[in-house]
């Protein structure tokens, strides 16, 4: 998945929130209120749209601190599978 | 001793009423010189509507040891379990199947499928004596009981004994799938009593007008077959402010145990370890209820001191006991954190633009269950998703919250009137 598609879906779990869009690429995710099981739904969310079971384990090792981190995180993991 | 039959109670069926005798003597009449209920268990597949009245006449005026399962419920794979357990299988009027080994009869002994929501679909023993759980109360208003339930299933008889062994009990059968003449028939043939599931009475709600049902003069409303909620109560309550509304916690196994007519959900917390009442008890054992009962199959596994284990979840909030799911898979999981589908459901039924909803277990990344929820709703999709979200949000801890949605056109409703999944969990 492309870092767009990804902002796309990470932006329409914090609209239905009520949240506004994770426009700035360094803003924490703590500012813009992604929370962890806002992470989770992603990494589901990804998984639908690719149709593959990700591998997400480095999710649990790596720093995951801002917008930017989740969109790569999420294009290197479809990437490599 | 077998209850006696109230010969000259009524079944309406198709807009033609019957008695009890006339369709005892009918099932004699087709079934003289085909089967023997001495010497066979009888297995009845009928195909017309009128056909399990007729049947279920006979077998009890016979004593016989049988089962009635309409014919096109019946499956491959309950035919080859009516086979295996010797029973001659009765469909309209081709001759009858014979079983590959001889029978031991049972007189009197009634066999029930199970309705598969569970699992594979299993054959549990009963009587007349364990199905007429009713037979009890001394004092019964007269009442035309529209049914809606599907025939040979334990929702079924017990609208069956309650008129084939109470005077004063009638019948009014018509197809439930087809709301509008369901509720006209109710009408036009007097009913004002009904049994139903919750899911029924939202699918009703969903597609008639209140005016159309209350048409039918209920006085008296009975819910089961699946946890009763209280919005469904209140909207109940609100429509037919006269009837007496009762919800039943009955199930093939375990038989009608519990009836509570305080039109709240739940039941009074006094009622578990209690003798209060005559033909059943309570008890709770690591979140779940197990029932000691004079209604259980006899096939139903009990501990040495008789308790059925329900595989009912149930919880003790305040002062009532309330019913969360199904021991098994009915917990979300989600990263450790524990949500109960039937109390998410709750909460997104309270919301106004809402219909129906089944609320599941989602397999997921990383937490490994997120909360799935199926709606039926008035509204466009997305504005929805994100209506319910916030307004889940502001109810339920984050956990619980449904991160998936699916909006579905129609309330699914499966043939025993409770949810139909139209979504597998998982």
């Amino acid at each position: 998945m492309t870092r767009d598609e990804v902002r796309a879906q990470m932006n329409a779990i914090l609209a239905k929130q009520g949240k506004g869009a994770a426009g700035d690429d360094g803003a924490s995710l703590q500012e813009i209120g992604f929370r962890s099981l806002d992470f989770a739904e992603l990494a589901l969310r990804v998984e639908m749209a690719t149709g593959k079971i990700l591998d997400f384990e480095a999710a649990v090792l790596r720093r995951i601190e801002t917008v930017d981190d989740v969109l790569a995180f999420f294009v290197e993991a479809t990437r490599a599978a | 001793m077998p209850p006696d039959l109230c010969r000259a109670n009524t079944v309406t069926v198709d807009g033609e009423t019957h008695t009890w005798a006339d369709l005892a003597e009918r099932a004699a009449s087709c079934l003289a010189g085909r089967v023997d209920p001495a010497a066979e268990r009888i297995a009845f597949l009928p195909d017309s509507p009128a056909g399990p009245f007729a049947a279920a006449a006979f077998l009890a005026s016979r004593q016989a040891d049988g089962l009635i399962l309409p014919g096109d419920r019946a499956s491959e794979t309950m035919r080859s379990l009516l086979a295996a357990d010797g029973f001659t299988v009765v469909a309209g009027h081709a001759d009858p199947v014979l079983p590959p080994t001889p029978p031991q009869v049972r007189p009197g002994r009634v066999a029930i499928f199970t309705s598969g929501t569970t699992g594979v679909p299993k054959l549990l023993q009963h009587t007349w004596g364990s199905l007429n759980t009713m037979g009890h109360i001394a004092e019964m208003a007269p009442r035309r009981w529209l049914l809606p339930y599907a025939a040979g299933t334990y929702a079924w008889y017990q609208l069956a004994t309650l008129s084939l062994f109470k005077d004063g009990q009638h019948l009014v059968a018509a197809d439930p799938r087809d709301t509008e003449a369901f509720f006209a028939a109710g009408a036009a043939h007097r009913a004002d009593a009904m049994s139903s599931t919750p899911t029924f009475w939202r699918f009703a709600l969903a597609r008639l007008d209140p005016a159309r049902l209350q048409q039918v003069g209920f006085r008296q409303i009975s819910l089961g077959g699946e946890i009763v909620d209280q919005g469904i109560l209140d909207r109940l309550r609100a429509l037919f402010p006269e009837a007496r509304l009762n919800h039943i916690y009955a199930s093939t196994e375990v038989g009608a145990c519990l009836s509570v007519g305080d039109g709240q959900a739940g039941f009074p917390v006094e009622w578990v370890e209690s003798d209060r009442h005559r033909n059943f008890q309570f008890r709770i054992v690591d979140g779940t209820l197990r029932v000691r009962s004079q209604f259980a199959s006899a096939s139903v596994r009990r501990d040495e001191e008789g308790w059925v284990d329900t595989g009912d979840r149930v919880e003790v909030r305040g002062d009532r006991v309330y019913f969360v799911g199904r021991v098994e898979g009915s917990m979300i999981n989600v990263g450790g954190s524990k949500a109960y589908p039937a109390d998410v459901e709750r909460v997104i039924l309270g919301h106004p633009a809402v219909q129906w909803c089944r609320v599941h277990a989602r397999r997921a990344p990383l937490v490994g269950y997120l909360a799935a929820a199926e709606v039926v709703a008035d509204g466009d999709a997305a504005a929805l998703e994100g209506d319910l979200t916030q307004w889940c949000g502001a109810r339920l801890p984050d956990f619980a919250v449904p991160r998936i949605w699916t909006f579905l056109e129609e309330i699914p409703m499966a043939a025993t009137l409770k949810s139909a999944r139209m979504v597998p969990d998982g």
